[in-house]
């Protein structure tokens, strides 16, 4: 009963969140000085002609009528026709979803698997200097570089020698897997540095706070083996603010993908709806915009749900007696 | 006769400093030397920084010393602390993270019994349950989460869990200076039963001496890193032969506190002579020229050149 309700209200919650946001987002795409009518004739176009292009796509009507019509469709899933294309909204986000998932993905995980070890590394004070030193490096080095100037320097680099991997070139992951490997390769590393740098400066500080809980030093004294000890006590304990730095790194994705989309030329959601701003393609940009809202609402439900299952504390006071 | 269960022979820890500008050393603990017989309770008082916790870690293996030996049965500590098996065990101060919070407490305490592998895994649960009425908890409480308990429950949780391997030497590094004085005394009582029953050595640690003399055969009081009494409970505080020795006991009694003069410092201890010389009402001469170890004095320890004096008057 009580997840129940727990589940309805968060459901609420979210649904007023993205209410919300459509409502900003369809405002602010249309308070950008210049209009669509404007992209398609350029600096030269009458008046007669302007007006007749807004009326084409019925731009001339009310902004209300416009918003309730939008809302109306895309909650029955029906995110209109791009403005520049003429295709369905959903199918070009369809087609370019893969990438920017592919990019969130693995470098979401990239991020974890190496910034939680090196966190831990320089969190427990036993661990042997060289770890430390590796973890405080990434740390300063992956917070302070910021994505486009590492991004510069791979490019450059890797241009010069291409050590396996390409700069560019992207190729669907079903089509040649070793191909698309090769080209993800650079813009998932790029992304994640900062993640690795994020998790691991939380985890190192998490680490330590949950160690010197006197639980700790009664295991150590009773002879567990510290392999277990990080794995059965610390990392447990240690791992909310990680939870919870990891959704920050999701935000940060969104838009650190558009950089890295451009610079390495992936074919993603992310550089589409910056693209769709310029060309003023309304029914894009809200609706990417409404995606990427509602993606960071659910991954904030999920990270709610993670905390109550590792921490009985946040999950609600059960007695059983 | 067996060998003690912990044996510290002249035990010294120093730390180097690690500043740029003075690459000194501090000794945590200098030239110790004590001994613990099953069943049978050192008492460990001192101030703050008078490396009391030091010493227990040391007698748990936690830090090597830098000079001196620790024995264990009179063998030296195994390198991998994994071969203990459970023969050692902890309670410290705070209740509030004595547990694990995220595991039920029922699992907090059969933990150790994993590592001592003295039990086949059918009879845990029985070894809980009994383990818990043993401190006198309901079994059902092994369901719970820490959060849900109160501190002198998850205290003896944290004195189940210590004991449900029947270690041999358990350290009480502040166990009962969190709680407030009733259910300190209940603790107390717990701890004292179970050594009569179990028969464990223990090394009780706190800075409160009027609960050290309630739990403690022999009282032992550090400072600055040294030990410089050691008595029988029961002659100590009637007789305490060294003069800081005599100003704790007079924490005990409000009214005889104005009668001690505690000469303040400025952290300039004697060099060469006794480390208290600087505080004590009783130095003469001597004591800040000739350093006093310790010597037997009419059945107690003393580091102090004028012991039979200070324990006459």
């Amino acid at each position: 009963m009580r997840v129940v309700r727990f589940v309805l209200f968060r459901l609420s919650v979210a649904l007023l969140t993205l209410f919300g946001v459509s409502i900003i987002v369809f405002a602010a795409i249309r308070f950008v000085p210049g209009g669509f009518e404007d992209v398609v004739l350029g600096p030269f176009g009458t008046p007669e002609t302007r007006e007749a292009v807004r009326a084409k796509y019925g731009l001339d009507r009310p902004h209300l009528e416009q918003y309730v019509l939008w809302l109306g469709a895309t909650t029955k899933g029906d995110f209109g026709t791009s403005l520049t294309t003429g295709q369905p909204v959903a199918a070009e986000i369809i087609r370019r979803a893969p990438a920017t998932i592919q990019l969130a993905l693995m470098s979401t995980l990239l991020a974890i698997v190496v910034g939680v070890p090196l966190g831990v590394a320089s969190g427990v004070t036993s661990t042997n200097r060289v770890a430390r030193a590796a973890g405080r490096l990434v740390g300063a080095l992956g917070a302070s570089v910021p994505t486009f100037v590492l991004g510069t320097v791979f490019v450059f680099v890797f241009s010069v020698w291409s050590l396996g991997v390409t700069v560019g070139g992207y190729v669907p992951f079903f089509e040649d897997p070793l191909a698309n490997i090769r080209a993800m390769t650079l813009p998932v590393v790029t992304l994640s540095v900062f993640g690795m740098a994020l998790i691991q400066r939380t985890t190192r500080d998490s680490v330590l706070n949950v160690t010197s809980e006197t639980h700790i030093t009664a295991a150590v004294a009773r002879g567990e083996r510290p392999p277990d000890i990080i794995r059965g006590h610390v990392l447990r304990n240690a791992s909310i603010p990680i939870v919870t730095v990891t959704t920050v790194f999701l935000a940060y994705l969104l838009g650190g993908a558009v950089i890295v989309e451009q610079m390495y030329s992936v074919p993603g959601i992310a550089v589409y709806v910056v693209q769709s701003v310029e060309n003023r393609d309304y029914l894009v940009v809200q609706a990417g915009v409404l995606l990427a809202a509602t993606f960071f609402v659910s991954i904030n439900i999920l990270a709610d749900a993670i905390y109550a299952l590792i921490d009985p504390r946040i999950g609600g006071q059960r007695r059983d007696s | 006769m067996n060998p003690p269960v912990v044996h510290l022979d002249s035990v010294g820890v120093t730390y180097q400093s690690r500043r740029l500008r003075d690459s000194g050393t501090i000794a945590a603990v200098s030239g110790v030397t004590l001994a613990i017989e099953r069943g049978q309770t050192l008492g460990l008082v001192g101030e703050s920084g008078s490396g009391k916790t030091t010493l227990g870690k040391l007698c748990l293996g936690m830090i090597r010393p830098t000079q001196g030996t620790v024995q264990l049965n009179g063998q030296p500590f195994p390198r991998h602390r994994r071969e203990l098996k459970g023969r050692l065990a902890v309670v410290l101060q705070h209740p509030e993270w004595a547990l694990n919070p995220r595991l039920r407490v029922g699992i907090s305490v059969a933990e150790p019994l994993s590592i001592a592998r003295s039990l086949p895994s059918g009879k845990v649960d029985a070894t809980v349950e009994d383990m818990l009425s043993k401190v006198g908890l309901e079994p059902v409480l092994a369901r719970r989460y820490p959060h849900e308990l109160s501190g002198g429950q998850r205290q003896r949780l944290a004195i189940a869990r210590a004991l449900i391997t029947h270690p041999q030497f358990v350290v009480f590094d502040e166990a009962v200076s969190a709680l407030d004085v009733s259910i300190q005394s209940q603790v107390l009582n717990l701890i004292k039963d179970l050594q009569a029953s179990e028969g464990f050595a223990a090394l009780f640690i706190s800075h409160d001496i009027a609960v050290t003399r309630y739990v403690a055969h022999t009282i032992g009081v550090m400072y600055q890193g040294e030990l410089v009494e050691q008595a029988p409970a029961s002659t100590f505080y009637l007789k305490p032969k060294h003069p800081y020795s005599r100003a704790l006991r007079l924490t005990l009694a409000e009214e005889d506190r104005a009668a001690f003069t505690f000469k303040d410092t400025t952290g300039s201890e004697s060099a060469r002579g006794c480390l208290f010389s600087v505080r004590c009402p009783w130095a003469v001469d001597r004591c800040f020229a000739d350093k006093p170890g310790l010597r037997d004095v009419e059945g107690s320890r003393s580091a102090c050149h004028r012991a039979e004096e200070v324990g006459a008057a």
